[in-house]
């Protein structure tokens, strides 16, 4: 009986116009989505070899002379990202890093994005998370008042057909028909991505990781179908149950997913970064200055113990205040670690505040929004894609690993100096005896892995979990609901 | 008789469920809408005061040497907009930033924007509110306006009496528009009275002109969406269907067509990156450097000892300047090929009427990416007249050079610039300048014109169709 049922819903749902048009919009939709993102993946790639070639001819070219020299990673675009933009125009691609170890997390490719900023995406995630949650529901919103006004419904129940069996084959035999275009259009899809020079598709990693983006988005789409029917017996004529369907979507795949970081904006405010630069910048102002200050009374303590006197401070160099500059500067390297060390403690401390900060307003944003299952879905693929939170985290920790490994190879073996001369204080690098950074290989972040499934996994497994809950729930409530339905 | 036809529309709309929801979600989401963007507006504006002042403190204490007030880099920051309110034109990823000096300008800048680890959805503003949510009101109101009611027999009876069609049809388009008008303009009022009483919000005659212009233009839009709606139901005899291919049609003009603006944008050129830019300067740098000698002897090569013999001072400014003018020119190539991308990737996003409309209400509105190019210029214009300043000031010192050229170490050491001090009140400072009323209808007046040929180009179709119609 469940399998006649089952035909009986499959027939009747390809033989609608629904069928058509979903057909229609999975075969051109998301092979045009993957394409796209393709292309774009293809040149992210070319830009990060280039940047690559031309910072291995500067660092070349800098000899590492005078300590000029700043060593720099970068990170490959991920090649999962054309399932899942998330935040890959926003992810950082270059680490600089710096003598004093507060290395620097920038956007390389910083400004030939205004297409990303005007146009948005049209990556497989958004076109599954707001295209095809809508046809779920156009394809499920009269699934039972649709029939209950047709009369049939009641002449069905009124067989010795158990409801639940009713509902179940609702369910199934409209997903089923939904599955077979959009499995087609996947399908397709991989052949384009197959197809591509700079992506290899069968590499366990890549197929594994792809096997779940699958899983997944069936999961969402199963929700959103359990939604559909849902609402179909929550209602009795198919108008309501429209339109209740139609704001239900305008709320999940719209307004939640904006409205969810202007509450979190307004219940935790974060200060901005020019707050912070500015905060930083007086703080280090201000150490610098002790830090002068306390140079200076050496300075003069030298110059009297020499003889050389202060009035002579900055005078032209001669026997007597080359002398005293050299015991200067042979003395002065205590004061300037410890005010270095101040320095980078306090701009530590004032980032991570501030990133903690950051963090905790965006994982409030995140679990505000997740009320809606297209939400979840978005963060889900785009943490497996490799653009989401978990990357940034990931290549934060590889960028500090390369900062120390470089100010271990070569940093260290540098010193800064700042001296008196007759113009007054200046200040450079002086290396090391006996090092010689020409011979040391130009530093790279070297086999460098993204997230992986584990580690997005760990991440995204609420997300799983919510979808897994959304469609029991819905499923659940359907299904009680509809044991209780009027049918008449 | 048309009237009557309207109100009986009216009232069977508010009377709806439909209208219902519709109001109450469209008032929450422009109270939401306002609330945040006075939190938001205050924010900003401390941030941007802030920051322009050390600007301009920098500035004046730079003003004890011409050479500095040359070479010092100005930091503009973008003015946070109050009709951002209406339409926000992607304020918070655009560039807002633009450094330069008298010599050279930066590529516009991204800065201290709130969190990029937000979810990755922008903010809700009118144009959001207005071109997604209402416009889906609007066929939600009308998929049934034709096809609902030949279902119900009421078509044929409204018919049997001698009313013709085109009035029944106006009708409809009169009391669909009359009821998206109410919360429309609820909603607008609501967003209003929470942003008005913040001490920071003034808004003046000329803010008040172009909020009516952005409602007016609103119900432009949400016109086309009503007949759109009508248009479809009299193609159809079955409301469902209507739906459906009303969804599809939503989808593809609101969702799908504004987005593959970037697919048409790339097929129409290749965008160019900051890796090519890199490159190319380091070539046209090289280049030049390369061949130093045409511009004077020895103008490759220098001492801070003005008394040193291979020194040649006129040759070592003539490089400096060509280097710097190539480097700018390229630059200036880079920020226009990318622009000029962009805004044809927009254009041909402009077979929706969401494109155009969000297009008209950003140059309204005084947001989006005119705004920022037009500030780019803007800060070119700024850069030849301060340029002038200084050429005009170091002409009156007898102890310059009067070499005025990018090149820092000559200026100090050399004295190719003045050395002496200037009042501060005569510096020029930039000054950002809205778009004048002429750019302004120069930018919006096609946006319009096809906003109106869009509501002809339905208007017609649903005429058409429903005189047609079988009402049976």
């Amino acid at each position: 009986m469940l399998g006649t049922l089952i035909k009986k819903e499959i027939t009747e749902t390809i033989l609608d116009l629904r069928f058509v048009i979903a057909t229609l919009l999975c075969l051109v939709l998301i092979p045009l989505g993957m394409y796209v993102s393709i292309k774009d993946y293809e040149q992210r790639l070319g830009d990060y070899n280039t940047a690559i070639q031309q910072y291995e001819q500067r660092a070349r070219g800098d000899r590492y002379d005078g300590g000029n020299f700043r060593a720099e990673g970068y990170r490959p675009p991920s090649p999962l990202c054309v399932f899942s933009s998330g935040l890959k125009d926003k992810i950082n691609m270059r680490v600089k890093t710096q003598f004093n170890g507060n290395y620097l997390i920038e956007n390389s490719s910083q400004d030939d994005n205004l297409q990303a900023v005007l146009f948005g995406k049209i990556d497989f995630t958004f076109i599954v998370s707001t295209v095809l949650s809508l046809l779920a529901l156009i394809f499920t919103f009269r699934t039972v008042t649709g029939e209950k006004e047709n009369g049939t419904l009641r002449l069905i129940v009124a067989g010795s057909v158990p409801r639940w069996k009713v509902i179940f084959s609702k369910m199934l035999g409209n997903y089923i028909v939904f599955l077979v275009p959009f499995l087609l259009s996947f399908l397709v899809s991989l052949l384009f991505l197959n197809s591509s020079d700079v992506f290899s598709l069968f590499t366990l990693p890549h197929v594994a990781a792809i096997f779940l983006l699958l899983i997944i988005t069936l999961l969402f789409l199963f929700c959103i179908f359990n939604l559909g029917t849902l609402i179909s017996v929550l209602t009795h004529s198919s108008v309501v149950s429209m339109t209740v369907a139609l704001f239900v979507w305008v709320m999940l795949a719209l307004v939640v997913p904006k409205i969810s970081p202007m509450i979190a904006q307004v219940v935790y405010p974060v200060r901005s970064r020019q707050i912070v630069n500015t905060e930083k910048a007086m703080v280090c102002a201000g150490i610098e200055e002790e830090q002068l200050k306390e140079e200076a009374a050496l300075y003069k303590k030298v110059l009297i113990e020499t003889g050389v006197g202060v009035e002579r401070a900055f005078d032209d160099e001669d026997e007597g205040t080359r002398r005293a500059r050299d015991t200067y500067n042979s003395k002065k390297g205590p004061i300037f670690q410890k005010y270095q060390e101040r320095i980078n403690e306090e701009i530590k401390r004032i980032e991570d505040d501030y990133t903690n900060k950051r963090n905790f307003q965006a994982a409030m944003a995140a679990n505000l929004s997740r009320i809606s299952p297209v939400c979840c879905f978005t963060y889900a693929l785009s943490e497996i894609s490799g653009t989401g939170t978990a990357e940034v985290s990931n290549f934060s920790k590889r960028a500090q690993q390369f900062q120390e490994t470089v100010k271990q190879n070569i940093y260290d073996h540098f010193e800064f100096e700042r001296y008196a001369n007759e113009y007054g204080w200046s200040g450079g690098y002086r290396t090391e005896e006996g090092f010689d950074a020409g011979k040391v290989p130009v530093p790279h972040i070297s086999n460098y892995r993204h997230i992986g499934l584990a580690g997005a996994l760990s991440v995204c497994w609420m997300d799983i979990v919510l979808l897994v809950l959304f469609s029991v729930l819905f499923f659940a409530v359907a299904f009680v609901s509809f044991l209780r339905y009027d049918v008449r | 008789m048309t009237w009557r036809v309207i109100f009986k529309e009216i009232l069977e709309n508010l009377l709806s469920l439909r209208f219902v929801l519709s109001l109450v979600l469209v008032i929450c989401l422009f109270a939401a809408s306002g609330f945040v963007f006075v939190g938001k507006y205050t924010d900003q504006s401390a941030d941007y005061w802030r920051e322009t002042n050390k600007n301009l403190a920098a500035l004046r204490e730079r003003a004890g040497a011409l050479y500095e007030v040359a070479f010092y880099e100005q930091t503009v920051w973008r003015e946070p907009k109050l009709l951002s309110l209406c339409a926000e034109g992607f304020e918070k990823t655009l560039p807002n930033y633009f450094r330069f000096n008298v010599f050279t300008a930066d590529l516009p800048g991204v800065k201290g924007r709130g969190n990029f680890a937000l979810p990755h959805f922008s903010d809700i503003d009118w144009v959001f509110i207005i071109s997604t949510v209402l416009s889906f009101v609007a066929l939600v109101l009308t998929y049934d306006s034709m096809s609902g009611e030949k279902e119900a027999g009421t078509l044929r009876l409204m018919l049997a009496n001698t009313i013709p069609r085109y009035k029944v049809l106006l009708g409809k388009y009169f009391g669909a528009m009359f009821t998206l008008a109410i919360p429309l303009i609820v909603g607008l009022l609501v967003s209003l009275i929470i942003v008005i009483p913040s001490k920071d919000v003034t808004i003046d005659a000329v803010a008040w002109l172009k909020i009516l212009a952005v409602a007016i233009l609103s119900l432009l839009y949400l016109s086309i969406f009503v007949f759109l709606g009508i248009f479809i139901s009299s193609r159809s005899a079955h409301s469902s269907n209507c739906m459906v291919l009303l969804l599809v049609v939503w989808v593809v003009l609101v969702i799908l067509l504004p987005s593959g603006g970037r697919i048409f944008a790339d097929i129409s050129s290749q965008s160019p990156t900051q890796v090519d830019l890199e490159r190319r300067l380091d070539e046209v740098g090289k280049e030049i450097w390369d061949n130093s000698d045409k511009f004077g002897k020895n103008a490759g090569s220098m001492s801070h000892d003005l008394s040193w013999p291979g020194n040649n001072p006129p040759a070592r400014a003539r490089l400096k300047n060509a280097l710097t003018d190539t480097a700018n020119q390229v630059r200036d190539d880079h920020h226009n090929r990318l622009l000029a991308q962009a805004l044809t990737g927009r254009n041909l996003t402009c077979i929706s009427p969401l494109a155009i409309y969000a297009r008209a209400s950003e140059v309204i509105a005084g947001t989006g990416i005119n705004r920022c190019a037009d500030i780019y210029r803007q800060i070119k214009e700024y850069q030849v007249v301060l340029k002038e300043y200084v050429r005009s000031k170091d002409l009156e010192d007898p102890e310059s050079l009067h070499l005025v050229n990018p090149d820092l170490g000559t200026a100090r050491s050399w004295k190719t610039i003045s050395h002496k001090p200037v009042d501060f009140g005569t510096v020029p400072k930039f000054q950002e300048r809205d778009l004048a009323l002429g750019e302004f209808l120069k930018l919006t007046i096609w946006d319009i014109g096809l906003l109106l040929l869009f509501n002809l180009v339905f208007f017609a179709a649903s005429f058409v169709s429903f005189l047609r119609y079988d009402v049976r």
